[in-house]
């Protein structure tokens, strides 16, 4: 009668014989799971005679034109397929790829020359000229493109042209110390490819072959590739959402490599003999900065109890299970400008200390909106941290939004304090500028602190193109941004890779900078032996 | 002058078909039904079911808004839209005690309504006084007042039903089949206190009936419908007795005669037409065994005819009107003498046997 | 004045009929006798019910006690998760949580449809009755859950504030969720309104004089209501799913509020942990207010729409 009911109430379908259906369909699924262990390595070995990576990804984009983020979830899938003018070495120099060697910059700093090397063909067998870049520069220079190059570039590129098929000219407006990063950074695509957001063409050692949107890429070798031909006959991208999904198809032996392993779930891909897993530091961080314009972080006193009860060790522990770096500044330990003397908090929480700086606090506010993403981990993280705070008695709303809605409280900043897990991908290398754009006062981020010395050394981060000036200047804005405690994000996240025991080690020098480089590695039947 | 005058009432329905196209049929439930009742008088409307007699009822009462017509009781006519003061002057009692009151309330609570919502007594304790004399009155305890009516018998709900419509202290009181629904001992019962009432509070009565027995116990007048018209009236002596209108001779006919050799009953030709397609003429004349061309052509009036006011091209062919079975004047039952009536007996008709004087022009149905 | 005793009239009536409704639903005499799944359903809901009101006084549902997932234990009944909190002080607040939010959706929804689907009853196939039906089947027509999630995600989990009206994540789940109830409700109550009006007993009351508003508050609801506290029974075991379907999804209470659906949402990965415990104990104390408020909801039909209460005869 019940099930009559519920079924009546509910309209359609069997709900209940459903649910029964779905437990019968889990039961299996599990029995499946625990049967095919036996058989993984055979199954893994009888996969890898087509010679193809597949790799496990946590998102795809939908629009596929690496002009156009670099974030990850777009990097990741192109970085087979691009190539840039120059290149990281293992050391992080910026070294010549598609260049013919370093550019010739006038004397002023404004006019940059950079010549490319010939021969060198796109997968469609055209060759690389000067108009593939000025093409690929057109598109990112174009405010109505949509590319996320522009608040780079914008206010810094006067034109771009071609002096012959091989010498690349752009006129600046400033000198900008930055360039030379950018060109490390940005992909070259072939002319006729730059606009489009459904196909890739570049000059890398393999070309996308198909795709469905979300889902999965095929890549394919390229023959006519300039460098070392690759190992590997092929790369295959599939999309998991679900961090555990991810993890079983790692485990099961369905794909090989698998980025952004869940923190959560990290203790047992340590513990498992078949999986190795890479944790490096790396530009990864945790946005997280308090709206100094407003009550209660107008007031430096609250917000320094704020950041000395922050549950730092909680957070790594039982957020991150310890693949992350205890959290000081905004500048963490991969990334220029990095201060390992730097340490004005302990690791566990100073509460009787947190109170003292409570006392002075001059704002009757005892309590605040923390607005973090959508995601488990800056949910838990916000949890955690929630719990600590909480013990200097100051209450905390956890506010969890969608990246749109998220977007917009940072833009019109209607937040206390904002809070997210950032990358900063492929567009800067060893740094990570765009994490620290709210402490400029005149930046559209900025989340109201003003701080004259700051805003010069972030014009002088921008300008230089001395790394050792660079780093120093992003030493002290660091500096003054913990001792402000502007911004302190309790950790700094690992980047983690897990992959087969099967599949030849990484490049961690390159994961440092988030390059998996899926190119270059290899199957190693018998596996590895680290 | 009369306590309630109805002139010209009229009833006209329109059903929708609905569909793509919308088509619509009129239905003339009630057409140019003119009565009048005095003051201590019950006059009785009988008919078959469907005939209108109901509609007539529910636009007495201001249910049913008439199409045309007016209604007046003791020299003041009603407007569809009743205000308090009218509902004191005429009520309504409901064909089926069972469904007459709210079945999750209390008989108290239903009660309590017509005092409470025509501000008549607004204080709780007097209010509730005047309930327990009204239900005494009808022969019901103040107990009954905490009783479900799921909880108490058919004839005290029909007695509960009466009480809340006297609360009021109507000048008219319309009974719509006030003993359709019960059984025959009960029936007796009810129609007993329907007269004590009447003579006690000088009550005027209109009785919806389509059982003759009844209507002949209490009615003063009368007046028989068909298809929505009046076809015959007056005294109840002439028309529930001595009928003129071959109509009102087949449905005394079809009384049932509880002596079991004659449990026959009179059935007329054919079958009742819808009043949505009432035939051209005399609206009877296709069941009727007198009619002629004239009957389907032209609608007769009413008009006099031997103490009566009858509708009939054919009256002067029907014959003197005949005294129909079991209805002398002096087999009026006494409940309060009577035996009980067998358990398994349905109806409590009198027992007078007498030849059927219309065996020989009316179809006979054996009933089983 | 005359008194006419008939024989067949009763003096006093044989029961006593007229115990308000609350009493006669607790006294167990009237519960149907067969009703041994009746009474496990009682029993689930009351076990619920204890564990969402007692058991929260026992643990702390936010503090970061153990320093990570533990297995049930003396100290932890329900173990502990990956933050190192009590998952039994949580469930029994994600229990309260699922009880209040999915309590409040049906209160709500019947507070608004019992009204509407009335009106629609009373003035069955005229001009008001079809604007509220058309309204309703427009609200039908919206895919519930998308609907609900699209909200949700537009005004994301923390507190809204619109004048001085601050609406929290709660009220907006449950303004949510009750819209979403509501069209079921409403067509249930127009049906038994229109069933009513059938009856004479409303004709009679018009002819006596009592009014619209007073026949649908005072007499057409005491006969509508029985069958909704049915249906609101049922319908606070689809809540109770909905809710936990919407928290499952990142649509719930904003973190660290437990509910039954986020802490599986949660405790999903853990599974792969070989922590069993964490999804399994919440969701068999879901499993048990779904199946304990659906069974209860038979039970009371039984009990209120069964029997003598079935109507006239």
């Amino acid at each position: 009668m019940s099930t009559e009911r519920l079924r009546s109430v509910v309209g359609e379908g069997f709900p209940l014989s459903r649910r029964g259906f779905l437990g019968i369909t889990a039961v299996t699924v599990a029995a499946a799971t625990g049967c095919a262990s036996t058989s993984v390595a055979s199954r893994i070995e009888e996969r890898h005679r087509d010679g193809i990576l597949r790799i496990a990804v946590a998102s795809a984009p939908s629009n596929i034109n690496p002009l156009d983020s670099g974030s990850e979830v777009t990097r990741w899938i192109a970085e087979p397929v691009v190539e840039t003018l120059y290149a990281y070495d293992d050391r992080q120099r910026s070294v010549p790829l598609l260049a013919a060697g370093e550019p010739e910059v006038s004397a002023d700093g404004l006019t940059w020359r950079i010549p490319l090397r010939s021969g060198i063909t796109f997968q469609n067998g055209d060759e690389l000229t000067a108009n593939d870049v000025v093409a690929t520069l057109a598109h990112v220079n174009d405010l109505g493109s949509g590319s996320e190059w522009i608040t780079y570039l914008l206010g810094y590129v006067q034109s771009y042209g071609a002096d012959d098929a091989y010498t690349v000219r752009i006129e600046l407006t400033k000198p900008y110390g930055l360039m030379r990063s950018h060109l490390t950074n940005l992909p070259i695509v072939h002319r006729d490819y730059a606009k489009r957001k459904d196909a890739m063409m570049g000059t890398g050692p393999f070309r996308l072959e198909s795709f469905t949107p979300g889902q999965t890429f095929k890549m394919v070798a390229y023959d006519g590739y300039h460098g070392g031909k690759p190992d590997l006959t092929g790369i295959e991208y599939t999309v998991f959402q679900d961090g555990a999904t991810r993890l079983i198809s790692l485990r099961q032996g369905k794909v090989d490599l698998l980025t952004s392993v869940p923190y959560h779930n990290i203790g047992s891909v340590r513990a498992n003999p078949d999986l190795h897993v890479d944790e490096v530091e790396g530009p990864n961080d945790i946005l997280s900065y308090v709206a100094v314009m407003r009550e209660p972080f107008s007031d430096p006193w609250f917000r320094k109890a704020v950041a000395a009860a922050t549950d730092r060790h909680g957070v790594l522990s039982k957020v991150f299970g310890g693949a992350a770096v205890i959290g000081q500044g905004p500048i963490g330990p991969a990334e220029m400008g990095w201060d390992p003397d730097l340490q004005p908090y302990p690791d566990e929480p100073d509460l009787d200390h947190a109170r003292e700086l409570l006392d002075q606090a001059t704002t009757e506010r005892r309590d605040f909106t923390l607005t973090i993403g959508t995601n488990h981990t800056s949910r838990d993280m916000a949890q955690v941290l929630a719990a600590g705070w909480a013990k200097i008695g100051i209450d905390v709303t956890i506010q969890q939004l969608a990246g749109g809605p998220w977007s917009n409280k940072m833009l019109d900043r209607s937040y206390d304090m904002l809070m997210n897990v950032f990358q900063s991908g492929f567009t800067s290398g060893p740094a990570n500028y765009m994490a620290l754009a709210p402490a400029q006062s005149t930046s559209v981020l900025s989340c109201g602190f003003v701080n004259q010395e700051v805003d010069e050394l972030m014009d002088t981060v921008w300008r230089t193109s001395d790394d050792e000036v660079r780093a120093a200047s992003l030493r002290r804005i660091n500096e003054i941004l913990v001792e402000e405690a502007v911004m302190f994000p309790p950790v700094y996240p690992k980047i983690v890779v897990a992959r087969l025991a099967t599949v030849s080690p990484l490049n961690l020098d390159q994961l440092r900078i988030s390059r998996v480089a899926p190119q270059n590695l290899s199957l190693v039947p018998g596996g590895t032996d680290e | 002058m009369s306590m309630l005058v109805a002139e010209g009432l009229e009833k006209h329905f329109r059903i929708d078909h609905g569909g793509w196209q919308k088509s619509s049929v009129l239905v003339r439930a009630v057409s140019e039904v003119s009565f009048a009742v005095e003051r201590g008088e019950v006059m009785t409307i009988v008919g078959e079911s469907g005939c209108g007699k109901s509609t007539v009822a529910r636009m007495l009462v201001g249910l049913v808004e008439p199409t045309r017509g007016t209604i007046a009781v003791d020299g003041v006519e009603l407007r569809p839209e009743r205000t308090a003061r009218d509902r004191r002057l005429i009520q309504l009692v409901a064909q089926n005690p069972w469904s007459a009151f709210n079945r999750r309330r209390t008989l108290g609570h239903s009660l309590a309504q017509p005092l409470l919502v025509n501000k008549v007594e607004t204080d709780r304790r007097q209010r509730r006084a005047r309930i327990e004399e009204m239900v005494e009155r009808v022969g019901l305890s103040a107990a009954h007042l905490a009783s479900r009516p799921s909880d108490v018998s058919g004839g005290e709900l029909a007695r509960a039903a009466l009480a809340r419509a006297l609360l009021l202290s109507p000048k008219v009181l319309v009974l719509d089949e006030p003993t359709a629904s019960l059984d025959a001992s009960v029936k007796a019962t009810v129609i007993d206190l329907l007269r004590e009432l009447r003579a006690d509070l000088d009550l005027s009565i209109v009785l919806i009936t389509h059982e003759i027995d009844v209507a002949r116990m209490i009615a003063d007048r009368a007046a028989v419908m068909y298809l929505g018209r009046l076809v015959e009236s007056g005294a109840a002596e002439l028309v529930l007795r001595r009928p003129s209108h071959p109509y009102t001779r087949m449905l005394l006919d079809s009384v049932p005669d509880p002596d079991p050799d004659h449990r026959e009953l009179a059935a007329a030709k054919g079958e009742v037409p819808s009043s949505a397609a009432a035939p051209h003429g005399c609206a009877y004349h296709p069941r009727c065994h007198l009619a002629s061309d004239e009957c389907g052509q032209e609608r007769p009036e009413l008009l006099q005819h031997a103490g009566v006011e009858v509708a009939c091209h054919r009256i002067l062919d029907v014959g003197m009107p005949l005294l129909m079975p079991g209805s002398l004047p002096e087999d009026r039952p006494e409940p309060a003498v009577a035996p009980d009536p067998p358990a398994d007996c349905a109806r409590d008709t009198p027992t007078v046997d007498l030849p059927h004087p219309q065996a020989d022009v009316t179809d006979r149905l054996e009933v089983r | 004045m005359t008194t006419v005793m008939s024989p067949t009239a009763a003096p006093v009536p044989a029961r006593p009929a007229s115990r308000p409704l609350v009493l006669r639903i607790v006294d167990v005499r009237r519960w149907p006798i067969h009703g041994v799944t009746n009474w496990f359903g009682v029993g689930c809901v009351v076990a619920f019910l204890l564990i969402a009101t007692v058991g929260q006084l026992i643990g702390d549902p936010t503090l970061l006690d153990a320093p990570g997932a533990e297995p049930p234990s003396a100290e932890y009944w329900f173990g502990t998760d990956t933050l190192g909190r009590d998952v039994f002080a949580r469930t029994a607040e994600g229990a309260w949580n699922s009880l209040t939010i999915s309590l409040g959706t049906v209160l709500l929804s019947l507070s608004v449809a019992m009204p509407l689907g009335m009106l629609a009853g009373y003035h069955y196939n005229g001009r008001l009755d079809n604007a509220i039906m058309r309204g309703l089947e427009t609200v039908q027509a919206l895919p519930m859950f998308v609907f609900v999630m699209f909200v949700l995600t537009l005004t994301g989990t923390g507190t809204i504030e619109i004048g001085p009206v601050t609406f929290g994540m709660r009220t907006r789940l449950i303004v949510c969720l009750a819209l979403g109830f509501v069209p079921f409700f409403a067509r249930i109550v127009r049906a038994a309104t229109l069933v009513e009006m059938q009856d004479d007993y409303v004709a009679m009351l018009q002819v006596l004089g009592v009014g619209r508003t007073r026949i649908l508050l005072s007499e057409i609801s005491v006969n509508v209501l029985p069958p909704m506290v049915v249906q609101a029974c049922l319908a606070m075991a689809i809540a109770i799913f909905a809710e936990g379907g919407l928290s499952f999804l990142g649509f719930g209470l904003a973190p660290p509020e437990p509910t039954l659906g986020n802490l599986i949402a949660d405790a999903g990965s853990q599974i792969l942990e070989g922590a069993w415990w964490y999804a399994t104990l919440p969701g068999a104390v879901m499993v048990l207010g779904i199946l304990g408020f659906n069974l209860l909801g038979d039970a009371l039909s039984d009990a209120l729409l069964g029997g003598s209460e079935g109507g006239a005869e």
